[in-house]
């Protein structure tokens, strides 16, 4: 086989192995989330309990976003981006899963009950 | 090959990557789970004028496809993504290429992984925050999956268009 190809196949198998191990170590020791952090354009905007259902209407850097907290968990309802990536994420509850959008400058972040949270 | 059929060929790559551009625009990849995820098929098309023509040409290719798609249906936060996209991963490839450090699979995996790494960049300073990288190892995966496939079947391409200029 070509030089080349070999190492086209070592490249392959390295960034895999790297990606998944990182995916694996963030995801597979995730605690239940306590609380929701909303972080707008760079600044906290406010910190929400899981375990009460809430609606929380939010000023983006474009428009509105609506998020809710039901049963312990927190997804975007709507929001006035273009993309809707937010909108499409899935529900988050353990601590270190965040929804982004993008246009909006909006995080939504799960925190832990303490500062063990895996963060990348 | 003579300069007028190079730049009648940038041409048709340019509206190659382009047409790819709008399609990745229409099909949303939603159902994947992880925001951001594309087949990269106009890079595709630029990796074919690097390898085909050359680094000014692919270069071409890559401005005209990012400036359609800014007027087209981007903003300005778009054109952001696009052209540090776009910019890092032109350089590394043709670094690549140069160094002859891998064969054209290596390159465009090259290629996609930089584009993701570089797109979640731009979006970590719009943000300011790092909370974007959790987005990385995921992208990095289908950036491996697409990048293959794309060199492939540039691979494919590259070997029948030296065949059919041998013929003549």
């Amino acid at each position: 086989m070509n030089k080349t190809v070999v190492r086209d196949i070592i490249l392959v198998g390295v960034i895999l192995a790297v990606s998944l191990s990182l995916i694996l170590i963030t995801r597979t020791n995730a605690k239940d989330g306590k609380e929701l952090v909303i972080t707008v354009d760079g600044g906290i905007y406010g910190a929400y309990p899981l375990d009460k259902d809430a609606r929380i209407e939010i000023n983006g850097a474009e428009g509105k976003l609506v998020v809710m907290i039901e049963d312990g968990k927190a997804y975007v309802v709507s929001s006035t981006c273009a993309g809707q990536d937010c909108v499409h994420s899935k529900p988050v509850s353990h601590a270190g899963e965040r929804i982004i959008c993008l246009p909006n400058r909006v995080i939504l972040q799960i925190k832990g009950d303490n500062g063990a949270d895996v963060v990348i | 090959m003579k300069k007028t059929k190079k730049i009648a060929l940038t041409g048709v790559l340019a509206a190659a990557a382009f047409a790819f551009s709008y399609v990745e625009y229409l099909i949303p990849f939603d159902m994947i789970g992880v925001p951001g995820v594309k087949p990269g098929f106009a890079n595709l098309v630029i990796m074919a004028a690097l390898y085909m023509l050359g680094l000014p040409y692919a270069a071409a290719v890559s401005a005209v496809r990012i400036v359609l798609s800014f007027l087209l249906f981007g903003n300005v936060t778009s054109l952001i993504y696009s052209l540090a996209g776009g910019v890092f991963s032109l350089a590394v490839m043709f670094v690549l290429k140069k160094l002859n450090a891998f064969d054209v699979t290596g390159v465009s995996v090259c290629g996609a992984v930089t584009h993701n790494a570089a797109q979640i960049c731009a979006s970590a300073l719009v943000l300011s925050s790092g909370s974007v990288f959790y987005y990385l190892p995921p992208l990095l995966i289908f950036a491996v999956i697409f990048g293959v496939i794309n060199g492939v079947i540039l691979d494919l391409i590259l070997k029948r268009v030296k065949m059919n200029a041998q013929g003549r």
